[in-house]
C-alpha cells in the first residue's frame, strides 16, 4: 500500500460524496481499487 | 417584480389557476377553509425541493404530502379527477416546472435541492418542529444533512461493510497458514523417519551380503539390483515433488476454469430467463387492445358514472338545504316545493325523508365507490403498454449486458480451458513416469529378494525377514507423506475474485486492502467531523444573530459543536439557567423552530428564494409574531426572496405583509 493509492482512493471518496453520486457507484471505485491492488501485488 | 405562478390538476385545484406573486415581500395566501391554501404551499414545496435523495427528505416529503409512502401508491398531490398535475414558477426569462403523474416519481426541472425541505419550509409538519415537539436535543441529524457529513457517513458504511469482509478473508487465510504450519512438521518428523527406516534397510542388507556365498557373479547381480532399486527410489522421490507442483497448478487452473464456466453458464442461463420473460410481454396487438378498452371506459362509464354522481350530489344539496330548512325556518319558502308551510317539520313525513335522504347518500358514497373503481380500472389498462414498454427496455437492457460479459468470459474461459488441459496432461505424463519408475524398483525388489533367497540359505533368513518388515513401514509413511503433502498443497492455494493465488500472496493482497480500507475510514471520520463541526459553527453564527435581531426574551441558544446537541439557556436576573427542550412551552418551541429554520436556511440554502410559512405563527405570542415578520419582511426586501404565508388569521399582522393573491 502505497501513499499515492490512499490519496487515489480518498480523492475518489471527495468526488463521490460531493456529486452526491450513488452507493454503486462508490462499490465500483472500492472494487476497482482491489482490483489494481491485485495487479500489482502480482506484477501484471 | 413578480413571479407568476401556474398550478394545473393539483391539490383541489381543477385545470389552470394562475397566481402572481411579489418578490422582496412577504405575500399572504387566505382562502377559506378546504380551498387549497396548504396545497398551494406543498406544490411550491415540491417544485422547490423534490426529488428527494436523503432517507430522511424522503421521509419529510412522505409526510409532508408530496410524495405517496407506497411507491406504486396514487401520488397524494394530484388532484382526484386527473391523472397528472403540474406547477411552474416563471421569474423574468427563467422558469422551473413541477409535473406529477398520478402514479411515479414527480419530476422537477431543473432539480430541486431538497435541503428545502428541511430548511425553507416552517410548517406543523416540519422535520425541525416535529423533533422540537418531541423534546428532543440532538441535533446531529440536522448538521448532517445539512453539510456532506451525511454523504460521508454513507461512503464509511459501505468502506466499514467492506472492511469487515476483508478481516473475514483474512483471519480464514491465518487459520489455513496455521494448519499447514501444524502439518509441516508432522512432514519433517516422517521424513526423518523414512531416512533412518532406509538407514536400518541398508544396514541390514550390509549384514546379509556378509553372509551371502562368495558367489562373484551373483555378488556382482544383488549390486546391480541394489543400485536399480535406489536409483528408482530417488527419481520417484523427484518425480513426486514434481506431481506436487504440477497438481497445485492443475488445481488452480481447474478453478479458474471452472468459475469462468460457472460465470458463462450462469450469464447464459439468465440470457435465458430474459428472454423468456421479453416474450410474455403484452404484445403490441395486446396492448392496441388495452388501450381501445381504456377508451372505452374513459368515454362511455366513467362519464355517466360522473353524471350520475353530480346529480346525487345535487340531491343531497337540495335534501341538506330541507333538512336544515325544516329546523330553522317558518317563513321561507321549502326547498322542495318553494311553498311556505306554517309547520315544516308536520308539513313533510319526516321518516319518508329522512329514509330517502339516507338512501341518497348511500347511492353517492356507491357511485363514489364506482366511479375510483373505473377510473382505476382505466388508468390500469393504459398503463399495460407503458409497463411493457418500460419493461422490455430494462429486460433488453439486461440481456446486452449478459451477452457482452459472456462474450468477455468465453475468451477466458476458452484460454483457461487450453491450461488446465495443458496441466492436466502433464500430472497424467508425471503419473505415467511414476508408475513405470515404480514397477521398475518393484522388479528390482522382487529380484534382489530372490537372489538374497537363492545365495543366503536358511540361516539368512531372520535378516530376509527384517528388510521385509522395513520395507512395509517405508511404504506406509512414503504414503503418510503423500497425503500430508497433497493436503499442504490443496491448503496453499486461496481463490479471490475468480483467480487462484498461493496463499502468501492472497494474504499480502488482502493485508493490503484492510490498511488501506482503515485509512479511508479514519479519512472519512475527520471528513465527518471537519463537516459537521463546520456545519454548526455556521449555523451558531446564524442563530446567535437572529436571535439578537429577533430580541427572543432573554433565550441564549446554540449547537454544542461537539456533542451537537441543541442547548437553550435562560437569562435570568440570578443568572443563566440550563433550559431543556421539553420544558418549553408550544409558542417558544414553535418560536425557536422558526428561529432554526431561517437560520439553516440563510447558513445552508440562501440562494433558494423561497421561505413558505404556514399557521404555525399563530402559535407566536403578539411579540414574538412582530419580531418574526419584520425581520421576514426585511429579510425579503433585502436579500430578493419570496416569503408565502398561508391563512395569518385576523388583522393583527397584516401591518406587517402585502396583500398578495
Amino acid at each position: 500500500m502505497t501513499k499515492n493509492m490512499i490519496e487515489l482512493l480518498t480523492d475518489e471518496v471527495d468526488r463521490i460524496v460531493k456529486e452526491g453520486a450513488t452507493e454503486d457507484e462508490l462499490r465500483r471505485a472500492l472494487d476497482n481499487m482491489f482490483e489494481n491492488i491485485m495487479r500489482k501485488e502480482l506484477n501484471e | 417584480m413578480s413571479v407568476e405562478v401556474i398550478v394545473s390538476d393539483l391539490g383541489p385545484f381543477k385545470g389552470k389557476h394562475k397566481s402572481t406573486l411579489d418578490r422582496n415581500a412577504i405575500n399572504i395566501v387566505e382562502a377559506p377553509n378546504a380551498f387549497g391554501k396548504s396545497s398551494f404551499i406543498k406544490c411550491l414545496a415540491a417544485s422547490l425541493g423534490l426529488p428527494a435523495k436523503s432517507r430522511l427528505s424522503h421521509d419529510v416529503a412522505c409526510r409532508l404530502g408530496l410524495l405517496s409512502q407506497n411507491p406504486t401508491g396514487r401520488n397524494p398531490l394530484v388532484n382526484l379527477d386527473s391523472d397528472r398535475g403540474s406547477l411552474s414558477i416563471t421569474a423574468e426569462d427563467m422558469t422551473r416546472t413541477l409535473e406529477v403523474p398520478a402514479h411515479g416519481a414527480p419530476k422537477t426541472k431543473p432539480k430541486g435541492d431538497d435541503r428545502f425541505l428541511i430548511t425553507g419550509l416552517l410548517l406543523r409538519e416540519g422535520e425541525i418542529v416535529r423533533r422540537l415537539d418531541e423534546g428532543t436535543d440532538d441535533f446531529s441529524w440536522l448538521v448532517s444533512t445539512l453539510s456532506l457529513s451525511s454523504n460521508y457517513e454513507d461512503a464509511k458504511r459501505v468502506v466499514e461493510e467492506y472492511q469487515i469482509d476483508t478481516r473475514d478473508t483474512i483471519e480464514l487465510l491465518k487459520e489455513r497458514r496455521k494448519s499447514i504450519e501444524n502439518l509441516l512438521p508432522e512432514i519433517k518428523k516422517l521424513g526423518l523417519k523414512r531416512k533412518s527406516l532406509r538407514d536400518k534397510r541398508n544396514a541390514v542388507e550390509s549384514k546379509l551380503a556378509e553372509v551371502l556365498d562368495p558367489d562373484p557373479d551373483a555378488m556382482k547381480e544383488i549390486e546391480e539390483q541394489t543400485r536399480r532399486r535406489d536409483g528408482a527410489e530417488k527419481v520417484i522421490e523427484e518425480l513426486r515433488m514434481k506431481l506436487l507442483d504440477a497438481e497445485r497448478e492443475k488445481g488452480s487452473a481447474e478453478s479458474e476454469f471452472r468459475s469462468l464456466k460457472n460465470r458463462v453458464s450462469e450469464a447464459e442461463k439468465t440470457i435465458k430467463r430474459v428472454q423468456s420473460k421479453l416474450e410474455k410481454l403484452p404484445t403490441r396487438k395486446e396492448v392496441q387492445e388495452s388501450e381501445k378498452e381504456a377508451r372505452g371506459v374513459r368515454k362511455n362509464i366513467i362519464p355517466d358514472i360522473r353524471e350520475e354522481y353530480g346529480r346525487l350530489r345535487a340531491e343531497i344539496d337540495l335534501l341538506s338545504q330541507a333538512e336544515q330548512w325544516m329546523t330553522e325556518s317558518t317563513s321561507v319558502p321549502c326547498p322542495l316545493c318553494e311553498r311556505v308551510h306554517a309547520d315544516p317539520i308536520g308539513s313533510i313525513p319526516v321518516d319518508n325523508f329522512s329514509r330517502a335522504l339516507s338512501d341518497v347518500r348511500d347511492k353517492y358514497r356507491d357511485t363514489q365507490t364506482e366511479l375510483a373503481r373505473e377510473i382505476q380500472r382505466a388508468e390500469d389498462l393504459e398503463l399495460i403498454g407503458i409497463d411493457a414498454e418500460r419493461k422490455r427496455e430494462k429486460l433488453e437492457k439486461e440481456k446486452k449486458s449478459h451477452a457482452s460479459d459472456v462474450g468477455m468470459w468465453k475468451t477466458s474461459f476458452i484460454r483457461s480451458e487450453r491450461e488446465f488441459k495443458s496441466k492436466s496432461k502433464l500430472v497424467s505424463s508425471i503419473q505415467e513416469d511414476i508408475e513405470a519408475k515404480e514397477k521398475s524398483l518393484q522388479d528390482a525388489k522382487k529380484s534382489l529378494k530372490q537372489l538374497q533367497k537363492q545365495f543366503g540359505g536358511d540361516k539368512r533368513e531372520k535378516l530376509v525377514s527384517d528388510i521385509r518388515k522395513v520395507e512395509s513401514e517405508l511404504a506406509r509413511v512414503d504414503t503418510k507423506i503423500s497425503g500430508l503433502e497433497r493436503e499442504t498443497s490443496n491448503q496453499r492455494s486461496f481463490e479471490i475474485a475468480g483467480r487462484s493465488l498461493e496463499l502468501e500472496k492472497a494474504l499480502l493482497i488482502q493485508e493490503s486492502w484492510y490498511n488501506l480500507l482503515s485509512a479511508l475510514i479514519d479519512y472519512t471520520d475527520s471528513a465527518i467531523m471537519q463537516q459537521r463541526r463546520g456545519a454548526a459553527q455556521a449555523f451558531n453564527n446564524h442563530i446567535m444573530r437572529l436571535v439578537e435581531e429577533m430580541d427572543f426574551g432573554g433565550l441564549r441558544v446554540w449547537i454544542d459543536e461537539s456533542s451537537y446537541e441543541l442547548k437553550v439557556q435562560r437569562e435570568t436576573e440570578s443568572g443563566s439557567s440550563d433550559q431543556p427542550i421539553s420544558s418549553l412551552s408550544t409558542s417558544e418551541r414553535h418560536a425557536l423552530a422558526a428561529v432554526l429554520t431561517l437560520a439553516a436556511k440563510e447558513a445552508y440554502a440562501p440562494d433558494i428564494p423561497f421561505f413558505l410559512v404556514d399557521e404555525l405563527l399563530l402559535d407566536f405570542d403578539d411579540r414574538r409574531l412582530s419580531a418574526f415578520l419584520g425581520y421576514l419582511k426585511d429579510a425579503a426586501l433585502r436579500k430578493d426572496q419570496i416569503v408565502i404565508v398561508s391563512r395569518l388569521g385576523g388583522s393583527r399582522f397584516k401591518v406587517f405583509a402585502k396583500e398578495g393573491k
